[in-house]
C-alpha cells in the first residue's frame, strides 16, 4: 500500500469520523457565534417505537417526502399502519433532540403549497391550513377544494413573488398554481400536451378561506410537440410556480433528459410558452426546485441511483452530495430549503458490518456548499465560491420566518 | 416489454396493472420484475396491501447490474420495450394516463420496427 494511499485513507476516515461526530452534537453547542457553519451532513434517525416498523423491523421511513421551506417539517406518505398514511414530521432544531410526529387526515401523496406551505392539499384537492394540521392533526378540517389533482400533482403559491423576498406577506388574496397529469383528461379535446395547470385565487382572512376564481385546468406545452413530443414524465412545479421540470418521453430532438420549462409569470396567465430554460442532460429521479437566490435561477435537487445531487443552473453543473455513513440509500424525493440545505429520507448504517450496525432509517440534512464536489469545482476554477457554507444564523432566520408566518412557536 | 416495479415509489404498484393491461391490449408481451433493492418480504407485503393481482407476488428481481445499465432504478415503474432481442435505448418512466401511455408505446414500437430483426 502506498504512502499516498494510506494518507488518503487516513484522511478520509478522519473526515467521516469528524462529520459523524459533529453531526451528533447539538447545534447550539458547536459554536456560540451564529455565523458558524451548520454541519456538512447530519443524520437524524427515526425511532421505530414511534413510527412503527417496516417488514425488516426497521423504522418505517415512508416515501414521497416534501420538505418545508425552513426544513423544519417533512410531509411524508406511506407512513405505515401505526401512524396512518400521511404524517407530518418535525425535525429537531438540535440534532440531539428527537423527531416529532403529527398525524394527518390525508391520503397518500398529499402535497404542500410550495413556497409558503400556507396550505397542505389532500389528493382530493381539499386544502387544509398548515397550522390546523399541527394543532388538530387528523381532526383538522379542510377550508376549500380546488386546483389540480391527479398524477404528480404539485402546487405553488405565486403571491410571494418570484424571487423569494424576505418579507412575510399575508395577502388576503392568495394565488396558487397547480400542475398535474390527470387520468381523465382528453388530450385530443384541445389538441395540445397532456400536462395541465390551473391557477386558483383564494380569499383568506386568516381563519376562513374560500375559492374566488380559477383559470380552470388548461393543457400546456402543445407548442413544444415538434421538439419535445407531448408526453412528459416526472413533472414537478417550481417553488414560485413559474417553471416546471420534466423528462420528455418521446423527444423529436435529442434524447430523454430532465429539462426545465418556463410558464407564464402572471398568476392568471392562460397561455404558457414552455420555453426551454435548462437541460440537465441526464435522466435522474424527479427534479425538485429550490428557491431562487439573488435573482439567479433556482437550483434543482434530485436522486440518482441512491445518491443525491444539486444542479446549479448558473454554472450549468451538477454536484454529487457526500455520504458520511455506510450503505446510504437516498429516497427519490429530496428537497431544498430556502437557505439552500438539501434534506432527504434515507436508510444507512453506522458501520459496514450489518451484524454490528443494523440499518437505520431517517432523514439527512446536507449543506451542498460544503460538499466535496462543490468545493473541488471552485478550487479547480481558482475562485472563491459565492458561499462557503450555510450558517446557523441563516437556518435560524428561516425557522423564525416560517414560524412567524404560520403563528408557530419558534 | 420489461417493467421494473418498486413499492417505494408512489403509484407504481397501484397503477401498473392498468398500464400492463393497456400494453397487452396493444399487443405487447409484458414481463414484470421487482426492483432488486427491495427485499422479498417488503415486496409481498406491498403487493398484498394494495390488492395488486396475485401474479405479482412472485415477481423476480431484475439483476442489479442489468437494472443499472438500463437506467431502471431511478423511478418506478421503469419500462424497457424490446423487439427481436433488441431493447429501445430510452426507458419509459413513471405512471401516466392511458392516452399518453399508448402514445409512448406506439412511438417505441415504430422506432424498433424500423430496425430489421437479426
Amino acid at each position: 500500500m502506498s504512502v499516498k494511499w494510506r494518507r488518503f485513507k487516513s484522511a478520509w476516515a478522519w473526515g467521516v469520523w469528524a462529520v459523524a461526530f459533529w453531526g451528533a452534537i447539538p447545534l447550539q453547542a458547536q459554536d456560540q457565534t451564529d455565523e458558524a457553519c451548520i454541519p456538512a451532513l447530519s443524520y437524524l434517525p427515526l425511532d421505530a417505537r414511534q413510527v412503527g416498523r417496516d417488514s425488516h423491523g426497521n423504522a418505517a421511513l415512508g416515501t414521497y417526502e416534501r420538505i418545508s421551506p425552513d426544513g423544519r417539517f417533512i410531509l411524508r406518505s406511506y407512513s405505515g399502519a401505526q401512524v396512518g398514511k400521511v404524517t407530518l414530521m418535525e425535525l429537531p432544531s438540535a440534532v440531539a433532540s428527537s423527531i416529532r410526529l403529527y398525524r394527518t387526515p390525508f391520503s397518500n401523496e398529499a402535497f404542500p403549497v410550495q413556497g409558503t406551505w400556507r396550505y397542505l392539499i389532500d389528493v382530493s384537492g381539499e386544502h387544509y391550513r398548515f397550522l390546523d394540521i399541527v394543532r388538530s392533526q387528523a381532526d383538522a378540517k379542510p377550508l376549500f377544494k380546488g386546483g389540480m389533482t391527479g398524477f404528480y400533482a404539485a402546487a405553488s403559491e405565486m403571491s410571494e413573488g418570484p424571487n423569494g423576498s424576505n418579507k412575510v406577506p399575508k395577502p388576503e388574496r392568495v394565488q396558487i398554481r397547480s400542475l398535474s397529469w390527470p387520468q381523465n383528461a382528453d388530450p385530443d379535446a384541445q389538441g395540445v400536451g397532456p400536462l395541465q395547470i390551473a391557477t386558483i385565487e383564494v380569499q383568506d382572512d386568516g381563519s376562513t378561506a374560500r375559492l374566488v376564481t380559477t383559470t380552470g385546468a388548461r393543457f400546456i406545452c402543445g407548442g413544444r410537440a415538434p421538439v419535445d413530443g407531448n408526453v412528459y414524465a416526472l413533472p414537478m412545479l417550481s417553488v414560485d410556480g413559474t417553471e416546471f421540470s420534466a423528462i420528455p418521453q418521446v423527444p423529436r430532438v435529442g434524447q430523454p433528459s430532465m429539462r426545465v420549462y418556463g410558464l407564464g409569470a402572471a398568476p392568471q396567465a392562460k397561455a404558457h410558452e414552455c420555453d426551454l430554460r435548462a437541460d440537465l442532460g441526464l435522466s435522474p429521479g424527479k427534479a425538485v426546485f429550490g428557491f431562487p437566490q439573488d435573482h439567479a435561477s433556482a437550483w434543482l435537487t434530485f436522486s440518482d441511483l441512491g445518491h443525491v445531487y444539486v444542479h446549479d443552473r448558473a454554472l450549468r453543473r451538477t454536484f454529487r452530495l457526500d455520504h458520511a455513513k455506510h450503505g446510504v440509500l437516498a429516497s427519490a424525493f429530496p428537497g431544498l430549503t430556502r437557505d439552500g440545505r438539501v434534506i432527504y429520507g434515507a436508510t444507512w448504517r453506522d458501520c459496514a458490518d450489518p451484524k454490528t450496525c443494523p440499518e437505520q432509517a431517517g432523514y439527512v440534512v446536507a449543506d451542498p456548499y460544503q460538499s466535496q464536489a462543490y468545493r473541488d469545482h471552485w478550487r479547480a476554477a481558482g475562485a472563491k465560491p459565492p458561499l462557503s457554507c450555510i450558517t446557523q444564523k441563516a437556518v435560524a432566520a428561516e425557522r423564525a420566518r416560517f414560524a412567524r408566518f404560520h403563528g408557530l412557536p419558534d | 416489454m420489461v417493467a421494473v416495479l418498486s413499492p417505494r415509489m408512489p403509484h407504481a404498484l397501484i397503477e401498473w396493472p392498468r398500464m400492463a393491461s393497456v400494453a397487452r391490449a396493444e399487443g405487447f408481451a409484458v414481463v414484470t420484475f421487482r426492483d432488486p433493492r427491495v427485499p422479498i418480504d417488503e415486496w409481498r407485503s406491498a403487493v398484498t396491501s394494495v390488492n395488486a393481482p396475485g401474479e405479482y407476488i412472485d415477481a423476480p428481481p431484475l439483476s442489479l447490474e442489468t437494472a443499472e445499465r438500463c437506467q431502471l432504478l431511478n423511478h418506478s415503474p421503469a419500462i424497457v420495450v424490446a423487439r427481436c432481442g433488441r431493447a429501445h435505448s430510452w426507458p419509459i418512466f413513471g405512471v401516466m394516463p392511458d392516452a399518453s401511455w399508448r402514445h409512448v408505446l406506439k412511438s417505441r414500437r415504430t422506432e424498433l420496427e424500423r430496425l430489421p430483426c437479426p
